[in-house]
């Protein structure tokens, strides 16, 4: 790839990057979030087109237009969001799209595929449901149905973000398995301890674009930790000192299954004080949406935890386990969560500033009918005290609003709640530089007024100045709560990566 | 008893077909997802543009020998084209402009049946006929005997065997069958997502015309008569979800509904106990609709995109 | 060109869209008109004019046809806001006719109704009463059911209320054709004549709806037009109207908001067959006799007038106002003595509307961008 630009509007995700691929090789390519890995791969997969540059294989160049040319060229890719479809096999998804094959056989197709998988050391049982698999497994199936096609070129997203450390070591072993057979794979992650593991060769993206590559056996964590987050970036973010620190919020043991029964947080013990912003880094899909939406009783807790409330004028404690949103709102607990999924969850496009102000609130007053004095008030409020440009409040859809006038929306009505516990989930994810701003300050004001803020973020910088102290989380697990002001990006770095930190 | 189910055994077959033609093409348009409510209408349409085409064969040989082959096509094929037009309107409201199933079928019902009734009344009075009904006594003869099932009604059987073995053996039905569960899926798999419901919904809703033909030649003794085919649509849905999606099930299922149908005639019962008979197939159908729901069989669920359009650049 | 899924778009350009295509889809009825029945539109016009307003019988018999389908439109709506595919009005409305009917028979053969020496208002505060809370409380048994199911277990809920609605019209037909030893519901097993209306007998006119200002059809119009206020009111302004239309638009929105999805579905759905059976309680009352065709397809109807409307309930007025006067115009135009049309001729120009007014939704939804360039991405 040579001199590859991909826009998105103004943003630009990926500028004018050079990536090499050598055959037989494992290359893992590394970087933050939104350093622009994916946005790269899928211009191999043929689902962006590249503005500028051109792609070159075995030297020729070539042109990917659609997930079709990418197949034609012998590229494969496995996304993180598999597209299965649930009730057919393994092999009925395998063969699925195939058309210069004849009539259907799907005996010889399953034959076929024993052999595939028998070659590299995959397990599968071809006639399985997909509805029937575990995670890895429905992996593998993806695995599979790229080779079926006869790739050469495996691109890799995130694979061992789903699995669990032994169904990673059997996938590291597959992939060798492959590397020896001639297929060229390409890995993208952020686990550094498995980037050394797995790969001959590390790239490494920050903010799209390419820092460079090292071989992987001159490489160690330190070194790689540097080349991703790059050096500390002063924010001047103003970080006042809370007069006293109260307990506000202790959770002890919190583990949380998703569906599929896998772990998606495990004995997460910490406490988050009034009068601090605690903040949480991680790898995204570390367990941080799962932390929040289990305090906000959105998410079934495992007997085992315990998240406890302490109320700021009785000094009272109070369990929240197994209390739905609604039962919190009625013990009184004043709990605000600014979700991560703005449409998806905090807030309704279709519904005006108002209509969205009043989300938290219209159970107000007594009586069947909605008070719409007090919110179209309150929404006045917010869109004066946060400068949200928008012509009014209760006639145009919020989802025609810019993003971060959505935000301040958001984050204004939690505020305006008057809670004693403020969560944040990538407050000022999509943000320009002085609406971020607004935020933290917004934030650092409630911590002063003694609210206990939690912030997951995603930029250490801002993590750095922003919290007093930091929560990282790794695979689900915590892996240390640390100082924010003493504490520095290389050694959140190393914890974000390994439970513990350390190389 | 014998002598019972010899007489009462044909005409429940009879009484069936059109059932399994409506189901058997229904069935085809809901694996791509598509929940034609429309059915009802477009049988009615099938059932019409069949007699017109009867009707006007009958004038032009006025008195003089019919060609047999002739008698059954231009029924036939005129059958196929009205409800080939029914299936192409559904697809460009539903698929091309993306509006809702639900609400497109429901119209496309009132539309059918007022086509239906329309046509059927200008054709009574064309033939200046003293009875509010219309006979095909000539071009009836060549469907069947009125007696026995005819052959059309192994068509039929023979139809819902082949969409059967279609949906569950072939490259294309595995693809049709993808498109109604998960169509982001095949449409990265590279399959073309509309023209695949496009076609499964023509196709289906001629199917289910042909069973509107099915019941005025041979349930009705190649008689048209305004409202004379009923309910029968509705039922055909009913069947969809009483046979789980199975068109080779729905052969047997659908006698079983068309016996219930004219059982109460067969029995000499009190007037109104009939119509609790005629209940039956659709509290079955409420009972099989709830007991799958509960058993969360992921095989015997509707397709999970089923009433949903599809927009690839909205995930 | 380029197919784009609009953010979102003026209030009055999406009414304009409509009034286009409602605009083009009485020109094709009009060109199909001219072309069945010889007549020049303005004529057919006049004479559709007529039959629906054309004296003070029809435009009473208007008036009332459009309450109905109004207040069937109403029932409907919460559930759909809801994102809830009710379709089972139709059923839901005669399970409620049919309960007041029952109610409204038997009444009429008691001894006490009999008795000629107790007033008749009297007897109608009784009955009534009973028809009232019957028929509400059979519309809501027949809207919970699929609420409970589909709040349960998610059971698909289009299938079901489809289902219930042949349930309760078989239901319908049983208790028509039914011998009760004593007091057959009708003589031939076909056709209920209209209750207590032996003018010999106590029981006459019991559970009658009573005449205002000259007219049988005032009190349900009446009724109807406190409902669309009412009903308005609810959904826009009440706070179940708003935990209804979060639900609608997000059900883990609603779940954030510590809204509870499936206590809010069961209690919308019930209200809706209430309303339903509301509604078949004053078919009942006015028309004074049960028949199986009582509701006629107005429950299908009633979705497409929803929807026209897009779930607003002044809307509602004008969409169910269109249909009506097309279906009854029609029907004048299709019996014209020197035509003598068949009547289904009003399906067929409805259709036609409801396909143009389908269709129109997708310039409201998404935009067509012209581009030479070719698509990139997903």
């Amino acid at each position: 790839m040579e001199g590859i630009t991909k826009r998105f509007g103004s943003v630009v995700a990926n500028r004018s990057i050079h990536l090499e691929l050598h055959e037989g090789e494992i290359l893992s390519l590394l970087g933050e979030n939104g350093s622009g890995k994916t946005t790269l791969m899928n211009m191999l997969s043929g689902i962006y087109y590249p503005d500028e540059g051109q792609i070159y294989i075995h030297d020729k160049p070539v042109k990917i237009a659609s997930p079709k040319d990418a197949f034609d060229n012998g590229i494969g890719m496995i996304h993180q969001h598999f597209k299965l479809v649930d009730i057919f096999t393994a092999t009925e998804n395998i063969v699925l799209g195939l058309k210069n094959e004849g009539r259907l056989n799907l005996k010889q197709a399953s034959k076929r595929i024993k052999e595939i998988s028998d070659k590299y050391g995959f397990d599968i049982d071809p006639n399985q449901k997909v509805y029937d698999m575990s995670v890895s497994q429905k992996q593998t199936v993806e695995i599979i149905k790229v080779l079926y096609r006869g790739a050469d070129i495996l691109i890799l997203d995130e694979p061992t973000a789903v699995l669990t450390p032994q169904e990673t070591d059997k996938l590291f072993t597959v992939m060798r398995n492959m590397q020896k057979d001639g297929k060229s794979l390409i890995i993208i992650t952020h686990k550094l301890h498995e980037v050394l593991e797995v790969s001959d060769r590390v790239a490494i993206l920050r903010k799209g674009e390419y820092i460079g590559d090292v071989l992987t056996k001159d490489a160690n964590q330190q070194s790689l930790t540097d080349m991703m987050v790059g050096h500390a970036v002063s924010l001047n973010i103003d970080r006042p000192q809370a007069k006293e620190l109260k307990e506000r919020l202790r959770v002890e043991h919190l583990t949380v299954k998703d569906i599929e029964g896998v772990k998606r947080l495990n004995d997460v013990s910490f406490t988050a004080n009034a009068g601090e912003v605690l903040g949480i880094a991680g790898i995204a899909g570390s367990g941080q949406r799962e932390l929040l939406e289990a305090i906000a009783g959105l998410q079934p807790i495992e007997p085992e935890s315990r998240i406890v409330y302490t109320d700021p004028s009785t000094g009272k404690e109070q369990v929240l386990n197994g209390m739905d949103p609604l039962k919190i709102i009625r013990s009184g607990v004043l709990l605000s969560f600014v979700p991560e999924d703005r449409f998806g969850m905090g807030l309704v496009g279709s519904m005006t500033i108002t209509q969205n102000v009043m989300l938290r609130s219209y159970r107000r007053g007594k009586g069947p009918m909605l008070d719409r004095k007090f919110p179209k008030k309150l929404a006045e409020k917010i869109v004066n005290d946060l400068e949200v440009v928008t012509p009014n409040v209760d006639q145009i859809p919020l989802r025609r609003l810019s993003g971060g006038n959505v935000q301040k929306v958001l984050v204004g009505r939690e505020i305006e709640q008057s809670p004693t516990v403020l969560m944040t989930a990538y407050a000022v994810r999509g943000l320009d530089i002085n609406t971020s701003y607004t935020i933290y300050n917004l934030l650092t004001d409630q911590k002063m007024k003694g609210v206990a803020v939690i912030y997951v973020g995603e930029d250490l910088d801002v993590l750095l100045e922003l919290c007093d102290r930091i929560l990282v989380l790794c695979g689900g697990r915590v892996s240390g709560i640390v100082d924010g002001r003493s504490i520095t990006k290389e050694e959140i770095g190393l914890m974000m990566t390994k439970v513990g930190g350390g190389a | 008893m014998w002598s019972f189910l010899v007489s009462f055994l044909p005409r429940a077959v009879m009484q069936g077909m059109p059932l399994l033609y409506g189901s058997t093409g229904e069935i085809l348009t809901e694996k791509a997802g598509n929940l034609n409510l429309g059915i009802p209408g477009i049988m009615y349409v099938g059932a019409i543009s069949g007699v017109i085409g009867a009707f006007f064969y009958e004038q032009a040989t006025q008195g003089g020998q019919m060609i047999g082959i002739l008698a059954v096509l231009i029924p036939l094929l005129s059958c196929l084209l009205g409800s080939f037009l029914m299936g192409l309107l559904y697809c460009f409201l539903t698929v091309t402009l993306r509006a809702n199933q639900n609400v497109t079928g429901l119209a496309m019902t009132t539309f059918g049946i007022g086509f239906g009734n329309f046509f059927g009344g200008s054709l009574i009075k064309l033939a200046h006929s003293e009875v509010p009904s219309l006979t095909f006594s000539n071009t009836c003869e060549y469907f069947g005997t009125g007696n026995y099932p005819g052959w059309l009604a192994y068509v039929g059987i023979v139809i819902a065997l082949l969409t059967s073995l279609f949906l569950r053996y072939t490259r294309t039905g595995l693809h049709l069958r993808a498109v109604g569960e998960n169509p982001a899926t095949a449409d990265a798999a590279g399959i073309n997502v509309t023209r695949y419901k496009y076609a499964a919904t023509t196709i289906g809703s001629m199917i289910a015309g042909l069973g509107g033909l099915y019941y005025v030649m041979e349930c009705a003794h190649g008689t048209w008569a305004n409202e004379g085919f009923g309910d029968r649509g509705w039922l055909a849905i009913a069947l969809v979800i009483f046979t789980i999606w199975r068109p080779s099930v729905s052969i047997l299922a659908s006698i079983l509904f068309g016996g219930l149908l004219i059982l109460s005639e067969h029995l000499s019962l009190q007037l109104g106990i009939k119509d609790l008979y005629k209940l039956a197939p659709y509290v079955v159908t409420l009972l099989v609709l709830i007991i799958v729901s509960l058993r969360k069989k992921r095989e015997d669920q509707p397709p999970q995109s089923l009433g949903l359009a599809y927009f690839r650049e909205e995930r | 060109m380029h197919i784009i899924k609009r953010v979102g778009i003026a209030p009055w350009k999406a009414w304009m869209i409509r009034g286009i295509a409602i605009l083009m889809a009485l020109a094709v009825c009009a060109i199909i008109t001219m072309i069945v029945t010889k007549l020049n539109p303005f004529s057919v016009f006049k004479t559709m004019v007529d039959g629906t307003l054309g004296n003070s019988l029809r435009t009473w018999r208007t008036g009332y046809r459009v309450a109905i389908l109004l207040g069937i439109s109403l029932a409907v709506t919460p559930a759909f806001k809801m994102r809830f595919w009710n379709i089972g009005a139709e059923g839901q409305v005669l399970a409620g006719a049919l309960a007041a009917a029952i109610c409204m028979f038997y009444a009429g053969k008691m001894p006490f109704f009999l008795n000629p020496n107790i007033s008749l208002a009297v007897k109608d505060l009784i009955v009534i009463t009973c028809m009232l809370i019957a028929s509400i409380c059979a519309g809501a048994l027949w809207g919970f059911l699929p609420a409970f199911f589909k709040s349960r277990w998610n059971t698909n809920e289009t299938l079901f209320t489809l289902m219930m609605n042949y349930v309760a019209l078989q239901l319908v037909k049983f208790i028509i054709a039914y011998r009760d030893v004593k007091y057959p519901w009708s003589a031939n097993g076909t056709v209920v004549g209209i209750f207590n209306s032996d003018q010999k007998l106590g029981s006459y006119q019991v559970g009658w709806f009573p005449e205002v200002g000259g007219s049988r059809y005032l009190l349900p119009i009446i009724l109807i037009a406190v409902l669309t206020i009412v009903l308005y009111l609810y959904l826009k302004y009440s706070k179940h109207g708003y935990e209804i239309a979060v639900v609608g638009e997000s059900e883990r929105t609603a779940r954030y908001a510590g809204i509870k999805v499936e206590h809010v579905i069961v209690r919308t759905m019930v209200l809706s067959g209430a309303i339903c059976g509301l509604i078949g309680f004053m078919l009942v009352g006015t028309d004074r006799t049960l028949t199986d065709t009582l509701v006629d397809g107005r429950g299908y109807t009633a979705v497409m007038v929803s929807w026209m409307a897009k779930f607003n309930p002044i809307g509602m007025v004008f969409a169910a106002f269109l249909l009506v006067f097309m279906q009854l115009g029609a029907k004048e135009v299709a019996s014209l003595p020197s035509l003598n049309l068949n009547h289904s001729f009003a399906d067929i120009l409805t259709g036609i509307i409801l396909f143009f007014i389908i269709g129109c939704e997708f310039f409201i939804s998404y935009k067509l961008q012209l581009s030479r360039h070719k698509k990139q991405g997903v």
